[in-house]
């Protein structure tokens, strides 16, 4: 039977993940993000996700590649001279695999969210860390209604005649302006709102105490075990010198058949395979309870 | 010594000269309800938020006197012990709600203030069971209603098992089933567990059948204090129009202590003897029929995603109509509001003076449609309100925006506000500046959500003439409200929307008097003796003018 993880479990993996993904450029490191955060997304419900994901990582590739071709003329592979101007292979490169990067870090966060429960984290993580917590309940609370807001708002000044639409750009970033204005004031008060109501409800008084404190079940132990096998390895590729990587100087080009590098990415996918075959979203007893 | 009591109590907000609260002094025994009553801007809410401490704790300011709580003061009183001592419920549900899962919302004040896991659990449950929400334990709190959000905010504040509740306005954002049902859990809380209740509300109808006493606020201080027919009993003017309508009624008709309730109101008016010969019904609408209507809407659906929100929605609008969209929340009526101003994609026929609406370019759907929305600050962006409108005038392409403007200005009687900076204008005037917005392309027809949200009895009063004034102006009017005795003064014409549907269309003889939600108090009052009387104006007409004896 499916239990739930605990609250830490996957902050755990996130940080983990993040850590390997933004320690080194090397493409099995980013390649074993991505292989772990897109086998959560896909065999959870994820899949939107990975689309969404898509049409971030996308424009954000393509806008370093260009800053690439303009600015950058370092690498050994010369593919054309453009006014004067070397383009080469490692350059193209290069904005592929920071593109990836992107891409590993928004599906991380994509996939870790699936599996945290925002109620649980804030009890757990209020107790410990109160005045931490209250600012991210904050942004939590205020992000979905910034962009209710923003869509309220777009739909009052048009009836007003301001055109969002079929202006030309610099009209239409004088249009999204007006209506940035009267969002940050609204979300300068809503935040102050929020902040009263927690007030009033005690926020900050005393030490917390936790209405449903979960304790780590077996599949944590097995996650956080596969979790910690593969910083062991990876560890072993850092003293090995097979994560240097600089695609420019073809620093690395010949540690990239290190055979440990298939561990790794083995057991970069055991983490995500336990979680999908024993874990799944938080759901407490008392919801079951209440349920019924 | 009472229960709740204020010693010259006097408080200024940071930065301000003039002060909020300004020495009050009185006294409330335990178990006592107290309804809050005055003007906005008048220092109920503060006085609110003084009894629960956010006020001086939260927003920092000068304070003096003091306000004590079973005799201890709160400035001597810790956070975490004020907390589970006075519970607040704010005026916006969605603004007070922290965490996603209603359980999890009951528990949250709980676990601020260190109680252990295993009494929270139990309160939780107990805290649901008696708000009547155990269903909803589990539920995302996004999904639910306004009512249901409500609720969950009040079994928070009980779960606390606190000795007093302040509630701001808790029923001013409610449609008129789910605002009885917070009223009667409010009764309830006070009754069955003895809670003391410090209630601020402008929809006072049945507030005053079952609080002890009511305070009034004028200008920050506390210009009456005592029990609720004495209040009723007044000879004050100005107490008047805070009164719930039956009440009006009574002193109209000279009857000096008009009951509270509103069964002791019928038995009261049972002895009224009446040979009126004046007619009650007020002069009958103009029929319209002679023209093409300005909407037409044939089977028109629409909504958010996969969410259909209106249903193969059939009805026409003629030139001239003043028509009121009442429901529940989430019935429809705000998205029926945006689709006819051209703001949502639709289904079916949808067509403005013969022409399909999409076929009309967004701006000149703009200059003839004109819309109000929920809240004026949205409307506020310029540093003078006659900019406010130039704005608007001048967007919309309006031919001499300048001379339209000061028409606009004139006839809301603006001009001498009009180089005043919007945003420090009173909510009444706010309300009226984001109403000039619209009017200031001259449309032919004005759309309003919802404009007596959060606005007092004089302001709405004062808002009923000048729509009145609009429409006759040839103006027509649709407006969403909850608001039914507001609806019956500016209205001809009354829609009841369920699921997307329109359930009742008509004249308000035909709508409101088979409702039993969507009608006045008057008419609940005086149906037995005269079906025809909806507002206050009517009865007192009939009951006074006539030869009513008793």
């Amino acid at each position: 039977m499916k239990k739930s993880l605990h609250i830490l479990t996957p902050v755990f993996l996130l940080a983990l993940s993040l850590f390997f993904l933004f320690s080194s450029d090397h493409p099995f490191a980013i390649c074993g993000s991505l292989l772990f955060s897109v086998l959560l997304l896909a065999g959870g419900k994820g899949r939107k996700k990975l689309r969404q994901g898509l049409w971030f990582a996308l424009p954000m590739t393509l806008f370093i590649l260009l800053f690439n071709l303009v600015f950058v003329s370092s690498g050994v592979t010369e593919l054309a001279v453009v006014f004067g101007k070397r383009v080469t292979l490692e350059s193209i490169l290069y904005a592929v695999f920071m593109g990836a990067k992107l891409l590993a870090a928004a599906y991380l966060f994509f996939a870790v969210g699936s599996l945290v429960d925002g109620d649980r984290a804030v009890s757990y993580f209020g107790s410990r860390l109160p005045k931490s917590t209250l600012t991210f309940l904050l942004i939590f609370r205020l992000i979905p209604r910034f962009i209710e807001s923003f869509f309220h708002l777009k739909e009052v000044y048009t009836t007003r005649g301001v055109e969002f639409d079929e202006a030309p750009f610099r009209e239409k970033v004088k249009s999204y302006r007006i209506v940035l204005s009267v969002l940050l004031e609204q979300s300068l008060e809503s935040s102050f709102e929020i902040g009263e109501a927690a007030y009033t409800r005690g926020f900050l008084s005393t030490k917390r105490s936790v209405y449903e404190r979960g304790r780590p079940a077996l599949q944590d132990w097995l996650v956080f075990s596969a979790a910690l096998l593969l910083l062991a390895v990876y560890i072993l590729l850092l003293i090995r010198g097979s994560i240097s990587f600089n695609l420019y100087f073809g620093d690395g080009l010949e540690r990239l058949s290190d055979p440990l590098w298939m561990l790794y990415l083995v057991l970069c996918t055991a983490p995500a395979v336990l979680i999908l075959l024993t874990g799944r979203k938080p759901r407490e007893s008392s919801e079951v309870l209440w349920d019924i | 010594m009472g229960y709740l009591t204020a010693e010259h109590l006097c408080y200024t907000y940071p930065e301000q000269k003039r002060p909020a609260l300004d020495d009050l002094t009185f006294s409330l025994e335990r178990g006592e309800i107290l309804l809050l009553l005055g003007r906005s801007g008048s220092g109920k809410s503060t006085l609110g938020k003084a009894i629960a401490g956010t006020v001086p704790y939260f927003y920092g300011g000068t304070v003096s006197g003091q306000v004590c709580i079973g005799g201890t003061p709160l400035d001597q009183m810790e956070h975490n012990r004020r907390s589970q001592t006075v519970g607040m419920v704010f005026q916006y549900p969605e603004k007070q709600l922290i965490l996603n899962k209603v359980h999890r919302e009951v528990a949250f004040g709980l676990e601020n203030t260190g109680v252990p896991e295993k009494t929270i659990r139990r309160r939780v449950f107990e805290a649901m069971q008696f708000a009547g929400i155990t269903p909803l334990a589990g539920r995302e709190i996004d999904s639910l209603s306004g009512g249901q959000k409500q609720k969950v905010a009040i079994a928070s504040a009980l779960a606390f098992f606190p000795e007093c509740i302040v509630l701001d306005e808790p029923i001013s954002q409610l449609d008129p089933l789910a605002a009885e049902e917070i009223l009667n859990l409010i009764r309830k809380i006070n009754e069955e567990l003895g809670i003391t209740i410090v209630l601020i509300e402008q929809r006072t109808g049945r507030c005053f059948e079952f609080a002890d006493k009511v305070g009034f606020m004028e200008g920050g201080r506390l210009a009456f204090f005592g029990g609720t027919q004495e209040f009723l009993a007044s000879p004050e003017s100005r107490y008047e129009p805070f009164f719930p309508e039956p009440a009006r009624l009574f002193r109209r008709m000279g009857i000096a202590q008009p009951p509270a309730g509103m069964k002791a109101a019928r038995a009261l008016l049972g002895t009224v003897e009446c040979k009126n010969t004046v007619s009650a019904a007020p002069v009958p609408p103009q029929e319209k029929t002679d023209e093409k209507p300005l909407f037409s809407l044939e089977g028109v659906s629409c909504g958010y995603g996969r969410q259909t929100v209106l249903n193969r929605f059939t009805a026409s609008i003629r030139k001239g109509e003043c028509i009121s969209l009442l429901g529940a929340n989430g019935a429809g009526k705000t998205t029926l509001l945006k689709t006819l101003a051209g703001l949502k994609d639709y289904q079916g026929s949808l067509r403005l003076k013969g022409i399909e609406l999409k076929k009309w370019k967004r701006k000149e759907i703009a200059g003839t449609v004109g819309y109000v929305s929920q809240n004026p600050d949205d409307y506020l962006t310029q540093d003078t309100v006659r900019e406010e409108l130039l704005f608007t005038a001048r967007h919309l392409g309006v031919e001499e925006p300048e001379q339209a403007v000061d028409r606009t200005l004139r006839f809301l009687e603006l001009t001498d506000l009009a180089a005043r900076n919007p945003k420090d204008l009173s909510g009444g005037q706010k309300q009226r500046v984001a109403i000039g917005s619209a009017l200031a392309a001259s449309p032919e027809v004005l759309v309003l959500d919802e404009p007596t949200r959060g606005i007092d009895v004089p302001l709405k009063q004062s808002l009923a003439g000048l729509l009145k004034q609009l429409n006759q102006s040839g103006v027509t009017i649709l407006l969403v409200t909850h608001d039914v005795e507001f609806a019956c003064v500016v209205s001809d014409r009354f829609w009841i929307l369920y699921q997307g549907e329109l359930l009742a269309d008509g004249p308000r003889d035909e709508v409101l008097s088979g409702s039993l939600y969507y009608t006045t108090s008057i008419h609940k009052l005086c149906q037995a003796q005269n079906p025809a009387l909806f507002t206050l104006e009517e009865a007192a007409r009939y009951y006074t003018e006539g030869e009513a004896s008793r």
